[in-house]
């Protein structure tokens, strides 16, 4: 019984401990996010929708050069090979690329994304950052078959780092 | 083995225990918002739950890693401890069997890749708080072993 209550008073003590921190804290974050107000695609669905292109849309916006690409992977997989043109803004280490690639991604133009395909969630916490960092959603698009699909499709010029 | 030298063990591995759940709070402490990306990134919780757990769960670990360490609480700590590595075990195979490529989320910055490093680590905290807490008696007295020989005192 004594366990018990010990256990309950753990976790009571870390409820109130964490509700306590967070709410001082300048980055505190909601208890309960609301998918509907994320800047996330991958949580909010109905931005998710509206921004996600298929590959038809893709090609014609990579032939006509009225986009720049975003490849969210890890440098390392960007390396191996990348659509061509494409700016590495890894979403393991956004920030820091982020630097370097701002002069490359013009905020009135628009910026497809794309990861390495299925579940991936590089390309949402991309979108997102970007978002974060005042680019229009408007602006932004992404390409959920990522690289599984770009890599293999013929008409799509594939560049490695070796080649540039 | 003598009954001494498995103290001496068991004391070490809640020494070892403490230290890594101390030591893993700290970076979810410095950096909730990361943390709770990582949770999201398992695809495991619902959405509406992700940043209550990125709040409540690295205090919880302090906690329970800092009792641990006092004998009146290692047995409540160790109960809450083996529930924690279970779950972060559980988590870690559906990762490894959906294919994720993610970070385990355990140490901030310095987590490696979900895989069987990660789930070799938790199953070894398990094993390691399984063998603390079969030390502990029921309410946080001395085990009986430890009584009996006070008693012989």
């Amino acid at each position: 019984m004594k366990d018990i209550q010990r256990i309950f008073m753990l976790l009571s003590v870390s409820l109130l401990l964490g509700g306590m921190t967070n709410a001082f804290r300048s980055d505190r974050i909601c208890w309960v996010a609301n998918p509907s107000k994320s800047t996330n695609p991958g949580e909010n669905l109905a931005l998710g929708k509206k921004s996600s292109i298929n590959l038809i849309e893709l090609k014609s916006a990579y032939r006509g050069g009225s986009a720049t690409f975003v490849d969210a992977r890890r440098p390392e997989e960007y390396e191996r090979g990348h659509l061509a043109g494409a700016v590495n803004l890894p979403a393991s280490a956004k920030a820091r690329y982020f630097a370097k690639a701002m002069a490359l991604l013009p905020r009135e133009t628009l910026i497809i994304i794309y990861c390495g395909g299925g579940e991936c969630e590089e390309s949402n916490e991309v979108f997102q950052f970007l978002i974060e960092s005042e680019y229009s959603a408007e602006n932004l698009r992404i390409f959920k078959p990522g690289w599984e699909v770009i890599g293999h499709d013929r008409e799509i010029v594939i560049e490695t780092l070796d080649n540039q | 083995m003598s009954e001494m030298q498995v103290k001496l063990c068991r004391a070490i591995s809640a020494y070892v225990v403490s230290a890594v759940f101390l030591y893993a709070s700290a970076f979810k402490l410095h950096d909730p918002m990361q943390f709770a990306l990582d949770i999201k990134h398992f695809k495991l919780l619902p959405f509406q739950l992700v940043n209550i757990t990125a709040i409540v769960l690295p205090w919880l670990e302090l906690l329970s890693g800092g009792a641990i360490l006092l004998p009146a609480w290692r047995r409540s700590a160790c109960i809450l401890l083996m529930s924690l590595c279970a779950v972060f075990s559980v988590a870690v195979t559906i990762a490894i069997v959906r294919g994720l490529d993610i970070s385990c989320g355990c140490f901030g910055n310095n987590s490696t890749s979900v895989g069987a490093q990660t789930l070799a680590l938790d199953l070894a905290l398990l094993c390691a708080c399984l063998f603390v807490y079969k030390g502990c008696q029921p309410g946080g007295s001395k085990s009986k072993a430890a009584s009996n020989h006070s008693a012989d005192e």
